[in-house]
């Protein structure tokens, strides 16, 4: 450990309590995992809390974290809370591979799904030699990430799972994994990571979904999906934010597509007290395409950080970005979208777009677009706007005899609307109406 | 049916309506003329409820009941119409969305049965063909990327759907030409009854020759100086507002 005061060495550290070595998984050969978690956690013990000056994390309010001292929720409860969990919304999906996970831990047996031809899915804990050389080579590829969350859930990580799609599989069955953080009687921290390989030419369609139980008790959930796309391939993202109030989550998307893959992601964010997500995609290759559309809803005191990273490292490459956010009652919101484009990437095409509805005065949004250009026969746009509800929309809507309220919640609907037509899904799109509907109705 | 008594409003500290009367009832079409800057949108304004543009003084009911109590979307429903001179644009809100929510929410205030998907589109429809629209603008944003003459349709269209009992029509044949100011007026026209009143606000005398006036009024500053028959609209044509404001 060094020298400096990292906020982990100060009197209040929120995670030693659970940061024990080497307890990992199951087996010897699991030893593997403990290296990799060894150094986040030195990194993570190196780092210091960020403050307010620091641009990356200014306008998260990290202070949740001193004064607590955070557990792992216990093992036994959570297989207990599996058994009686509350009904909870599913996506009636035709075709879906369900994988269910408890505050971070899969709960399904893998040994029980028959998977259809072309996919794997491993446990880390069972990884054989091949599957660990992946595993490693995702988490080095964020080693230089400094962020201290993904360290920290790297540092924590007991397991996870591997997904990977075999050259020219194209999956018809969607992968559909569904989180739930089911809160306990003490401030808890959950870990959780996926990596997805998609081989050449395949094509794979992910869903995730995530929910917590309302608790008082602060819940913080640490994950990461990252994504390796090969030559070719398609992957369709869905990732949907649904957790209560209580919740916290930190978490990031990181995906690299190498030649003519195409990523389409779809992001919302509804729930948590704070909910941060980074989404970093990298064009590793020529001619790769990337399309982010994302929806964030904060109501209430809620917080939600999106926070993008796009890099076209080789020229020919696309990326269409739009986030689109309405910030309700006392809310805040945060969009730092950036887009760096390398030296060598002549003819990269990029767009960025971010719009921002604020519905009461009280209501708050911090949106930077950033564009980095070193080559010089580029296309590049970006803009933003803040806005709020047009008076001469709302009094035509009235005139019409629509009440105000009413008035108000059509156009803010209208507002995002378009957005989800990008989904191309009518199943998640039916199933997000019903919870459009939820927050359209408690947000005044 | 409309009785405005001594009306006067004011728009950002300056008094615009400075006393206005004015009796409209059932079945009759009046028609309001004036100069620029005499009054004649802030007094639908002041009717509909349009915030900024407020009553300070006087008294407006429909049947008897206060409006300016009232907000905006209580006197729509209570049957009192505002056609726009310059309707918004409302993209990512359809026509049809539109059209419905205000149709349900006014024929609920009256106590008229909902109707039904089906029946709701039928006569849509038709209203769309009365006015000379294409069907597929009821899939389109609220008046988004529409002409001057479509957005004046979709005004009328609106009236017809919602069969309120007093229509005031801003300026409607403002930036019109011939034939789509002929199918305004026809629109207007198939929507006479003897249980509906018209407010024609108009600059120019030659809508009246579509739409026939029972009364013509003529506004300056923010007064009605002057009240007749048709016939007064082509006097005023002939002579000019300000020989009027003289004699």
């Amino acid at each position: 450990m060094s020298l400096t005061l990292s906020f982990a060495e100060r009197k209040q550290l929120p995670f030693s309590d659970i940061l024990k070595f080497p307890d990992s998984g199951v087996g010897e050969n699991f030893t593997w995992l403990s290296k990799i978690r060894e150094t986040a956690f030195t990194r993570f013990c190196d780092a210091t809390l960020p403050n307010r000056k620091v641009e990356h994390w200014k306008y998260n309010d990290l202070n949740f974290l001193t004064g607590q001292a955070y557990k792992l929720p216990c093992p036994s409860s959570s297989s207990e809370q599996s058994l009686s969990k509350p009904l909870r919304a599913k996506i009636p999906l035709d075709n879906a591979l369900e994988l269910d996970f408890i505050d971070g831990v899969l709960i399904t047996e893998l040994n029980n799904l028959s998977l259809p031809q072309g996919l794997e899915v491993t446990s880390f804990a069972d990884a054989n030699n091949d599957q660990q050389q992946i595993i490693k080579t995702h988490f080095k590829k964020q080693s230089d990430s400094k962020n201290l969350f993904v360290d920290l859930n790297d540092a924590l990580c007991s397991n996870g799972i591997l997904i990977r799609v075999d050259a020219k599989a194209e999956l018809s069955a969607a992968i559909y994994l569904r989180y739930f953080s089911s809160g306990s009687n003490e401030a808890s921290v959950t870990s959780n990571r996926v990596i997805v390989e998609l081989g050449e030419a395949s094509f794979l369609n992910l869903i995730e979904q995530f929910e917590s139980a309302q608790s008082n008790q602060a819940q913080l959930s640490l994950q990461q999906t990252s994504v390796a796309l090969g030559d070719n391939s398609q992957l369709k993202h869905c990732r949907l934010n649904l957790e209560a109030e209580s919740a916290q989550q930190v978490s990031a998307v990181r995906a690299s597509l190498a030649k003519s893959a195409v990523f389409n992601g779809f992001y919302l964010g509804l729930g948590s007290q704070l909910n941060r997500t980074d989404i970093d995609i990298a064009h590793t290759d020529q001619h790769a395409l990337a399309k982010l559309t994302g929806i964030y809803l904060p109501s209430n005191k809620q917080a939600i950080d999106y926070h993008t990273n796009i890099e076209h490292q080789q020229p020919h490459c696309k990326t269409r970005e739009v986030f689109r956010g309405i910030i309700a009652d006392q809310a805040s919101a945060t969009f730092n979208g950036k887009i760096h484009i390398f030296q060598d990437a002549q003819k990269s095409d990029a767009q960025l777009n971010n719009k921002n509805l604020l519905l009461t005065n009280q209501a708050e949004v911090n949106t930077k677009p950033e564009l980095e250009i070193y080559a010089d026969d580029v296309i590049c746009a970006h803009g933003a706007t803040v806005a709020q509800l047009d008076n001469k929309s709302l009094y035509y809507m009235q005139s019409r005899g629509i009440n105000r309220e009413k008035a108000r919640k059509i156009l803010s609907f209208a507002f995002i609307r378009e957005l989800l037509t990008h989904l191309e899904d009518d199943a998640i799109e039916g199933f997000l109406s019903s919870k459009f509907s939820g927050y359209l109705s408690k947000i005044s | 049916m409309l009785s405005i008594n001594n009306l006067h409003a004011k728009v950002e500290e300056k008094a615009i309506l400075k006393g206005i009367s004015l009796e409209v009832k059932p079945g009759e079409i009046h028609a309001i003329m004036g100069p620029n800057g005499s009054g004649k949108s802030t007094l639908g304004y002041a009717l509909s409820g349009r915030e900024g543009y407020q009553a300070t003084d006087g008294s407006a009911t429909l049947d008897g009941k206060d409006l300016l109590s009232l907000d905006a979307d209580e006197r729509a429903k209570l049957g009192l119409f505002l056609a726009f001179q310059y309707p918004v644009e409302i993209p990512g809100v359809s026509n049809m969305e539109f059209l419905k929510t205000s149709v349900d929410a006014t024929r609920e205030y009256q106590n008229k049965p909902a109707l039904d998907a089906v029946n709701f589109m039928k006569r849509a429809r038709e209203k769309c063909k009365a006015v000379n629209l294409d069907q597929n603008f009821l899939k389109r944003g609220v008046n988004e990327g529409f002409s001057g003459g479509e957005k004046k349709r979709n005004e009328i269209m609106q009236m017809m759907m919602l069969e309120p009992k007093v229509c005031i029509l801003d300026e409607t044949d403002s930036g019109l030409d011939i034939d789509a100011l002929q199918v305004v007026a026809d629109g207007v026209n198939a929507c006479r009854s003897p249980e509906r009143s018209f407010v024609i606000v108009t600059h120019y005398q030659r809508l009246l020759d579509y739409i026939v006036p029972d009364y013509v009024h003529v506004l300056s500053d923010g007064k009605i100086i002057r009240s007749g028959g048709k016939e007064l609209a082509l006097e005023l044509e002939d002579k000019g507002y300000s020989w009027i404001e003289q004699h």
